[in-house]
């Protein structure tokens, strides 16, 4: 091979080496991975399809035109909760979960930190907004459980449990309507978990739906 | 002129509303009030002794007042007097008590409802007394372990003396507000459930049947403390609301201790019936008064001090009042309670569009919190959308308590700390920037203007000494935050403050520590730089090594550059200083192409910081506290600054390691180069300054670079859009930032949040 052959081989060489790096950082860098992997929503695939050596099962590339989804994080989790719900203040108690459990959230949000201590954490903080709400309904007149007795030691009818569950998906889940299918899955866990006689009945079937559906995805959507 | 501003201040002063209980809540809930008003008089009969009687000017609806009256003989130990303010006060100046003529029984019977939600104590008290240390237990048992005993500011209780501790026990105590005067004057308040228990003489309570609370009050000090002692017995919550030298209300410390046995109606039912209320000690028998023991500190078992049940407190009392429900937060701080609250809004089925679920997302994006769809905020924003203005309708929510209170703090908390973190406490730096955001200050004011931001008094209520919480400590913001105040609302523009410090005796030894040596004062800040004058910035890039990190994050954190991007090998080499050596393990190629590259720039800035150092919990400027070239002066323990005798004024840690490189570059003032300013620096950075003396100079500096605006569009990006911008984003990121650092935008971050957040490139779509 002639001396500039063998030079422009080089070149190429040293060309190709530059390129994988430079797409390595820019995969790893480049995408803003680097604060925890936030994913384009509908972008699920592409995460499974990542079989790169340069490549982070967990990261991706963003997509042009594609909103990254993100989950709420650790600063605002309660007031995400609160605000969506129509809590007007948190209390003691549930500020007090809070500072228990937010070590298990994700700071920034993002989809790749959710976990099952995360999810955990989660359910404990929905469950004490929860608790404020239906205090603050008992106290101000029911609003999401509308026509409950929520000091009742008996269930609500099968139609006051699912008005309330649109009523949180309303507030809550925004963009998605409850399906009926949904709402017979609320209504028939409802009814096989609490005795419908049983003591505090009422308020335990609100906590139950409302913690449900506060701590589901799409209401942690942020 | 002068006395017609004075005059001025004053009005405006006594207009500024503080934290407190209203006299309106007072009059209607207290079921006992003593406002020490009425002066006493001396018996005519005997010079010794006073007529004592101080009315109780509680509501009638409560029954006959529970009239107190001085029950010893020592009159050297009781004086009634008004204060400069013209305010009465009763002065207890040893072992004295003051106690209800009849039983308590007023108390008893209306906290015995079953209706009632809990307990309030409020006080007024001054305590000058040395700090000293107390402990001690009445009566002595065979621990060797002496509880701690506070002595009673005020408490209901019967016979003290008679009980025992083993056995059939008649504590008679039914709840108590008491002090410790050890270092930081120690407030504790508990409350019981049952008759016969303990109430202070086990501080950690192993017993739910009491709550027991207490809280760090300030060293001792000649200004009025209110406490508010509260407990609900619902939830079993008990708080302790102190108040800072200014008195500022501000709760201080809360628990959740709770009480067992029973139901909330029946707690208080179970009190101590024939129990009295005691002013300045507990109940005892007016014999034991006088034996008192001169002081409680380390006392021996069974010694006659420990059997000796007085408790007494000296100090002057201001105001009592005693309340047979949990006064709310609102109902204790007033209008100094502006936390957030969260709108609650009628649920009603609203047509789904394209805008309108498009205006919720950028609602959520810019409040980090999920609103309903329904919120009618959502429908002005699409009829925006719908008019092709998403600028306009983002602009809708830019207005939100939540846009500061989550976004805007979070886009300042990163750049506020070495981690780089937004789960960091709130602080100066953050406050600082979400206040300019609101107020619309231009970003590059941020980097060397004369102000800061903190929760104005009289709508936040938190400790808010200057010397105190916000130059010696973060308490302040950190008190913001726990509360969750509606930062919108309570945040106040100030000039920048700084902390003199000297001592009364000159010494400026390593020992010099001692509060009783030393004067604090908040001065105003001539050297203000904007966010680089904060106590966060310094805490965070100050504090030890030698304030070359305080370049880099500056660099980082203003414009988005690493220094190890803009490291030049190229750069001269005079400016480095004497503590890097220039043939490390001797290579002098590797001092060239490593060391010198990072190295010329951070020496050639780090002169801005030359004057300053943090230590010892604060900003030191060297111009404002005692300087030291002692070698081994201890800085983190003093308020001394240690400069190197060759450059006068700068602190040490800037010239020191000398003996590195002797021929290095001495620190001798806080002037400044630019060498980040050639090759690719040049456009990277886009400088309109190459030199300069101090922060602020340095702060105008970063602020008229291209990069401050692309990183500041860069890092709102991030926030919004929840990811990096990446290389795809150049143009747009280019373009806004253009926009932004435009005469018509002025570097308003909050057009900067608009523009981003409705952009395809961060919520998608066209």
């Amino acid at each position: 091979m002639s001396n500039s052959n063998q030079i422009k081989v080089k070149r190429l060489v040293r060309a190709f080496q530059t390129a994988v790096v430079l797409v390595c950082a820019l995969v790893v860098f480049g995408n803003g991975c680097a604060e925890g992997g936030f994913y384009p929503q509908g972008s699920e695939e592409i995460a499974s399809t990542l079989n790169s050596s340069c490549k982070d099962p967990n990261e991706i590339e963003v997509i042009p035109g594609a909103k990254t989804a993100s989950l709420v994080g650790t600063t605002n989790i309660v007031q995400h909760f609160a605000a969506c719900a129509g809590l007007e203040t948190v209390s003691q108690l549930t500020q007090g979960v809070y500072e228990d459990k937010k070590s298990s959230i994700g700071t920034y949000g993002a989809v790749t930190s959710i976990t099952a201590p995360y999810l955990m954490a989660v359910h404990s903080i929905a469950g004490e907004v929860c608790n404020d709400i239906i205090d603050q309904e008992i106290a101000k007149g029911t609003r999401i459980f509308a026509g409950w007795n929520l000091a009742a030691n008996a269930l609500p009818s099968d139609s006051q449990i699912a008005n309330a569950a649109i009523n949180m998906s309303l507030s809550c889940w925004q963009d998605y309507e409850i399906s009926e299918e949904e709402t017979s899955i609320v209504i028939s866990s409802i009814v096989s978990s609490i005795g419908s006689n049983e003591a505090g009945a009422s308020r335990k079937a609100a906590i139950m739906m409302c913690t449900s559906m506060l701590a589901s995805l799409n209401a942690l959507l942020n | 002129m002068k006395m017609q501003k004075i005059l001025i201040l004053i009005v405006f002063a006594s207009f500024i509303s503080k934290a407190d209980i209203s006299d309106a809540t007072r009059n209607d809930k207290a079921v006992v009030h003593y406002d020490f008003e009425d002066a006493f008089t001396n018996d005519s009969a005997n010079p010794n002794y006073m007529n004592v009687e101080i009315p109780d000017k509680a509501n009638s609806k409560f029954g006959a007042g529970l009239t107190l009256k001085w029950y010893a003989t020592d009159r050297s130990k009781i004086i009634w007097a008004r204060g400069v303010d013209n305010d009465g006060y009763l002065w207890l100046k040893g072992s004295t008590i003051v106690r209800s003529i009849n039983m308590a029984t007023k108390i008893n019977t209306e906290c015995a409802k079953p209706t009632t939600s809990g307990l309030t104590i409020e006080a007024v008290v001054e305590n000058n007394e040395t700090v000293e240390e107390r402990t001690g237990q009445y009566p002595a048992d065979n621990n060797v372990t002496r509880n701690l005993q506070p002595s009673r500011i005020v408490s209901m209780s019967n016979d003290f003396t008679n009980r025992t501790v083993n056995g059939a026990t008649q504590f008679k105590i039914n709840f108590a507000l008491g002090q410790v005067y050890e270092m930081g004057d120690r407030f504790m308040g508990a409350v019981t459930s049952a008759a016969n228990n303990y109430l202070f003489t086990q501080p950690v309570m192993s017993s739910n049947t009491a709550a027991l609370i207490q809280g760090l009050g300030r060293p001792a000090s000649s200004y009025k403390q209110k406490i508010v002692f509260t407990v609900n017995k619902s939830s079993g919550f008990a708080t302790l609301y102190l108040t800072d030298r200014n008195g500022n209300l501000y709760p201080a410390v809360n628990t959740q201790q709770g009480f067992s046995g029973g139901t909330a109606a029946t707690y208080f039912n179970r009190w101590n019936t024939s129990a009295y209320l005691n002013v300045g000690n507990d109940y005892i028998p007016s014999t034991n008064i006088l034996s008192q023991p001169e002081s409680f500190k380390n006392i021996a078992a069974s010694s006659n001090e420990a059997n000796n049940p007085n408790r007494y407190w000296k100090g002057k009392l201001y105001r009592l009042a005693i309340y047979c429900e949990a006064l709310s937060e609102k109902e204790i701080l007033g209008n100094s309670y502006q936390i957030v609250k969260n709108e609650v809004f009628p649920i009603v089925n609203v047509a789904r569009t394209a805008n309108l679920i498009k205006a919720s997302e950028i609602f959520e994006r810019l409040t980090g919190t999920k609103t309903p769809i329904y919120n009618p905020l959502l429908k002005q924003m699409e009829d925006k959308l719908n008019a092709f203005d998403p600028v306009g309708a983002a602009a809708l929510v830019t207005d939100h308590p939540m846009f500061y209170n989550i976004t805007v703090r979070n886009f300042a908390n990163k750049m506020s700390n070495r981690d780089e973190t937004i789960a960091a406490p709130l602080n100066d730096f953050t406050a600082t920037i979400i206040g300019a955001v609101r107020d619309d200050i231009s970003a590059k004011d941020l980097l060397s203007g004369n102000f800061f931001y903190q929760g104005d008094p009289s709508k936040a209520a938190v400790p808010s000494d200057d010397v105190d919480d916000i130059l010696r400590s973060n308490n302040h913001y950190e008190s913001l935050d726990r509360a969750s105040y509606d930062l919108k609302a309570v945040l106040m523009k100030r000039k920048q403050i700084i902390l003199k410090a000297s001592t009364s005796n000159g010494n400026t030894s390593t020992a010099n520590n001692n509060i009783n040596n030393i004067t604090f004062e908040a001065v105003d800040n001539s050297w203000a730089a904007g966010l680089f004058t904060t106590r966060q910035w310094a805490a965070a890039h100050m504090v030890a090594g030698t304030n070359r990190r305080a370049v880099e994050f500056s660099l980082r954190e203003f414009t988005c550059t690493p220094i190890e991007n803009a490291a030049d090998s190229s750069g001269p080499e005079d400016v480095i200083g004497r503590d890097i050596d220039r043939n490390p393990g001797g290579s002098r190629a590797k001092f060239t192409t490593s060391c010198r590259a990072c190295h010329t720039i951070l020496d050639g800035f780090k002169g801005a910081f030359a004057f300053m150092t943090f230590s010892n919990g604060f900003l030191k400027h060297s111009a404002l506290v005692p300087n030291s070239t002692n070698n081994n002066a201890n800085e983190d323990n003093s308020i001394v600054m240690r400069i190197h005798p060759d450059a006068a004024g700068v602190t040490r840690k800037m010239n020191h390691n000398e003996e590195t490189y002797i021929n290095g570059r001495i620190l001798t003032d806080d002037k400044w180069v630019n060498n980040a300013n050639s090759g690719t620096n040049r456009t990277n950075f886009g400088w309109t300054r190459t030199s300069g003396k101090g922060p602020a100079e340095f702060g105008k500096a970063l602020a008229e670079s291209k990069a401050f605006p692309r990183c500041l569009a860069k890092r709102a990006f991030f926030t919004v859009c929840k990811r990096e911008a990446d290389s795809k984003d150049d143009a747009f990121i280019k373009k806004v930032a253009d926009e932004f650092s435009s005469a018509e935008r002025n570097y308003n971050i909050k057009y900067l949040f608009q523009r981003i957040v409705a952009n395809e490139s961060c919520l998608g779509g066209k």
